[in-house]
């Protein structure tokens, strides 16, 4: 892979390039961006190309590819390029002593020692003030790049010891473009794009799946629309068998719901239109509603990351959900009593 | 010789560099000339502030070939070996790696070797809020009296996780912040020696954005060199930094004064697709806001760091919104800042605020609307807007503007009364809901979609509540817990009640109406009267 290859992200492959070129290279960057938006691949190639032996006095910056090094990069076994991701779910601070004593060491062979740490803000507290030394005075030549897609849940004194680079989301149209141009039909490029939060490789698998998603949104959608609780229900636990799975379809129906939000706001309708047919099946949401699910959908996320009921906490939500639709009230005891 | 980034190549080596905080470097100077020194120092302050970089120079210090000095020379072989790290007295410890009892047990050991071969052994420990408490404890006693020639220097950024016991056995020295005009002095010394060339714009946008630590400025300045070459530019740093231009805050304002959610939306998308941070943005907005408040409140004011001619623009722009809108605005961006902080998407916190933004001014204009809705339903001849007109209300006398905040105070005295009182359980109810409103006589408190619990508990318990409201307010209050956007009563509810024409039985059919109920949902009403 080549910084070439990398969709969208000009800005920072320009800035890392200049770097190298004018061989200012910082000891330590934090690469932020949402999930999938190519952080492990940029860090793989800045990686290579930091190691690369191909450089001389007209190097551009890029990565070769065929030298031995570069190799080595691609294949996952060079000795001076590490990659320290969490193990369960945390990076623990043994990992960090063991990246310390690795760091005392001087390159094998390479002129940099590079060490990845993907999902930094995995990181224990212990493991984070571990990292703080070596990140501002790492003794030999080193490069720490730290990825994240929450930059929030880095420590401060973490990120003030970092040059951080923040990865450009890919715009909705560029993603649906892509797809289109790998030959997926149109309506699935840009459902697709608008469910992959500027990820292209996220885009790539969702359009993969895109069959049997876009019958669960429908059917939930219809439900939703009559208000039937008991086909709800059944989802919620249908939905609700692993954490991944989850959380996939708590963000099939934030794409979903802020669509209608958007509709409901004055926007011209999108593709989701299309795929959940016409609005005038009664149960059209108006502003206030899909404002009041998208809060609530945010809320479920949030929920979910913080290790909640899985089953409980969908039930509830599509509860809710059920109630913006119909304009009902809440079940009798839930949120107020019936009048 | 690979590249040493510029916070570590201008660490400061003598007393005089340190910028800034002098409070700090003028009493250990003195108190090295006096030769009073104390066994045990903690320097406690924000990142970037010099707290390590202080550590080593006091070590120096004290280690010089003429210490202790109040100037080290930087010469003699203690300090270079100092500076080089090389020194075998001066022994630094990373406190996070170094963290249990196993160590410190070690480090009681070695503190009773005399030093090699300067006067004092220092042990500077770095990140020392990371030990653990059995390793606090067991430095505690080496802490109070070590032997003649240690002396300890503590750094840390949270020095409220330190046992109070280790802290007592310390001098402590709290480190500040960097104030803007103090970083920008400081890195265009810098930017100056290494060759650079930038504008003093480019400079304090830098200095802004460093947040009060001097390393995160350099570390910033060092990523622009990198990205721009030695002529660094201010479209660089920008577009380094994804900022956003006063021009953006004033264009989304504007489209939220204009209530046209469409292009707001659009615009949003815009933004993002450009590569702008939206986090940022949220922060910016609120700044923004901030900035139109006090425009409003105190309008002879000039505003620090905003040019004569932006401030015009800003002014004309506060003129648009009423201040309740303005400070309900900086309150619906701060809850959408904390969100984006913790999602990884940022754009749908934004808009969902956006449509709150949207709303709230709706909600301000919300009176001459109603005789639009009136006049398309003939059926229903009076339907007065709940809520008082700001204009109106700001008139009325007996409704001065103070009371407002005045309100605010008696509210939290209200909470603490009952904490006092042993009544928590209901204060964090209370304090579940947003802030409170008072409308007449009533105390409405809204909650969240996400605090229906609270909700729930609150009208399950809204006798007791209310109760405890009459206590403290005076026997004419009611309490009334809602749904956040259900809008609240005008007056208190009985007397709604009242005047709803008795008799009428078509009144409670009105109410089913769906145009007269949507109506009532948006504006809030009180039913008056229905003809036929």
């Amino acid at each position: 892979m080549r910084f070439a290859d990398l969709l969208g992200q000009e800005r920072n492959v320009r800035l890392l390039k200049a770097a190298l070129v004018r061989d200012r290279v910082a000891h330590a960057y934090l690469l932020t961006g949402p999930p999938g938006s190519g952080k492990r691949s940029m860090a793989e190639v800045f990686a290579a190309a930091l190691d690369c032996e191909a450089r001389g006095p007209e190097w551009d910056g890029e990565p070769c590819g065929e030298c031995r090094s570069c190799r080595k990069v691609a294949h996952g076994n060079h000795p001076d390029v590490q990659v320290i991701a969490p193990e369960g779910a945390h990076l623990k601070l043994e990992q960090m002593q063991e990246l310390r004593r690795e760091n005392a060491r001087r390159p094998y062979e390479a002129r940099y020692k590079v060490f990845i740490v993907d999902r930094a803000e995995a990181m224990t507290d212990e493991a984070a003030n571990c990292l703080l030394q070596p990140l501002e005075e790492p003794p030999g030549p080193a490069v720490f790049l730290l990825l994240t897609a929450y930059p929030a849940r880095i420590l401060p004194t973490i990120a003030s010891r970092c040059s951080i680079l923040k990865m450009a989301s890919l715009p909705e149209a560029l993603i649906a473009r892509a797809l289109m141009e790998e030959g997926r039909p149109e309506e699935q490029a840009r459902a697709a794009a608008a469910l992959a939060g500027g990820s292209l490789g996220r885009a790539r698998e969702v359009a993969g799946r895109w069959e049997t998603l876009r019958e669960e949104a429908r059917e939930f959608y219809a439900a939703a629309c009559r208000g039937d609780r008991v086909a709800l229900l059944n989802r919620a636990a249908a939905w609700s068998k692993s954490r991944e799975e989850a959380q996939e379809r708590l963000e099939l129906l934030e794409a979903l719901y802020r669509q209608l939000l958007l509709e409901a706001g004055g926007s011209p309708p999108g593709v989701w239109r299309r795929v959940l047919g016409p609005a005038e099946d009664g149960g059209g949401l108006s502003l206030a509603g899909a404002r009041t699910v998208l809060e609530a959908v945010m809320w479920a996320q949030r929920a979910l990351s913080a290790n909640a009921h899985r089953r409980l906490l969908l039930e509830v939500l599509f509860l809710e959900i059920a109630r913006c639709h119909t304009g009902g009230d809440s079940l009798p005891g839930l949120a107020e009593e019936p009048a | 010789m690979t590249y040493v980034s510029l916070y570590r190549k201008w660490r400061p080596q003598t007393f005089s560099e340190v910028i800034s905080q002098q409070h700090v470097t003028r009493t250990l100077q003195n108190a090295l000339k006096m030769g009073r020194i104390a066994h045990a120092y903690l320097f406690a302050g924000p990142r970037g502030t010099g707290k390590t970089t202080v550590a080593r120079l006091l070590a120096k210090a004290l280690e010089c070939a003429q210490g202790p000095t109040p100037e080290p020379c930087d010469q003699c072989p203690n300090c270079v070996q100092i500076r080089d790290g090389l020194c075998m007295d001066v022994i630094e410890i990373d406190g996070a790696s170094n963290r249990g009892i196993e160590e410190i047990r070690d480090l009681r050991e070695k503190v009773k070797l005399i030093p090699v071969q300067a006067p004092y052994k220092v042990y500077i420990i770095d990140e020392i809020h990371m030990l653990t408490t059995d390793a606090f404890n067991a430095l505690l006693k080496t802490l109070e009296e070590p032997p003649a020639h240690v002396v300890f220097i503590f750094a840390t950024t949270e020095p409220h996780k330190i046992p109070a016991t280790i802290l007592s056995r310390c001098q402590r020295f709290d480190f500040k912040r960097l104030t803007v005009p103090e970083l920008s002095a400081h890195l265009s010394r810098i930017a100056s020696a290494e060759g650079l060339a930038l504008s003093p714009e480019t400079v304090a946008l830098i200095a802004r954005n460093a947040d009060g630590g001097l390393r995160d400025a350099l570390s910033l300045l060092d990523q622009c060199v990198a990205f721009a070459g030695e002529k660094v530019t201010l479209a660089d740093v920008e577009a380094l930094l994804g900022t956003v231009e006063s021009e953006v805050l004033l264009r989304f304002v504007d489209l939220v004064a204009e209530r046209d959610l469409v292009r707001g939306l659009a615009y949003i998308a815009e933004l993002m697709d450009s590569g702008k941070d939206l986090h940022r943005l949220a922060r910016d907005l609120m700044s923004h806001l901030r900035n139109l408040l006090l425009l409003k409140l105190a309008p002879a004011m000039r505003l620090e760091a905003v040019e004569p001619e932006l401030e015009e623009r800003l002014r004309g722009q506060a003129e648009r919104f009423t201040r309740q809108a303005l400070i309900a605005g900086i309150e619906v961006l701060a809850e959408a800042e904390s969100e984006i902080r913790w999602a990884s998407q940022d754009r749908l916190p934004l808009e969902l605020a956006l449509i709150r933004l949207v709303g709230l001014v709706e909600e301000g204009a919300a009176a001459p609307k109603t005789t639009a809705v009136s006049a398309a339903q003939p059926a229903v001849t009076a339907v007065t807007p709940a809520k008082p007109d700001p204009v109106s209300a700001a008139r009325a006398p007996a409704a001065p503007a103070a009371p407002a905040d005045d309100f605010g105070r008696r509210w939290a005295a209200f909470l603490e009364s009952l904490t006092e009182n042993g009544l928590k359980n209901m204060v964090s109810v209370f304090r579940q809901g947003d802030p409170p409103r008072l409308s007449g006589q009533t105390i409405c408190l809204e909650f969240a979609p996400t605090k229906a619990f609270y909700l729930k508990k609150a009208v399950d318990n809204q006798e007791a509540m209310e109760k405890a409201v009459r206590r403290f307010f005076g026997e004419e209050f009611c309490f009334k817990p809602l749904k956040r956007g259900e809008l609240p009563p005008a007056e208190a509810p009985e007397e709604r009640a009242d005047r709803e024409v008795p008799g009428n039985g078509a009144g409670e059919d009105v109410r089913r109406d769906p145009l007269v109920r949507k109506a009532i949902e948006l504006f809030g009403a009180t039913l008056v009267k229905v003809e036929p």
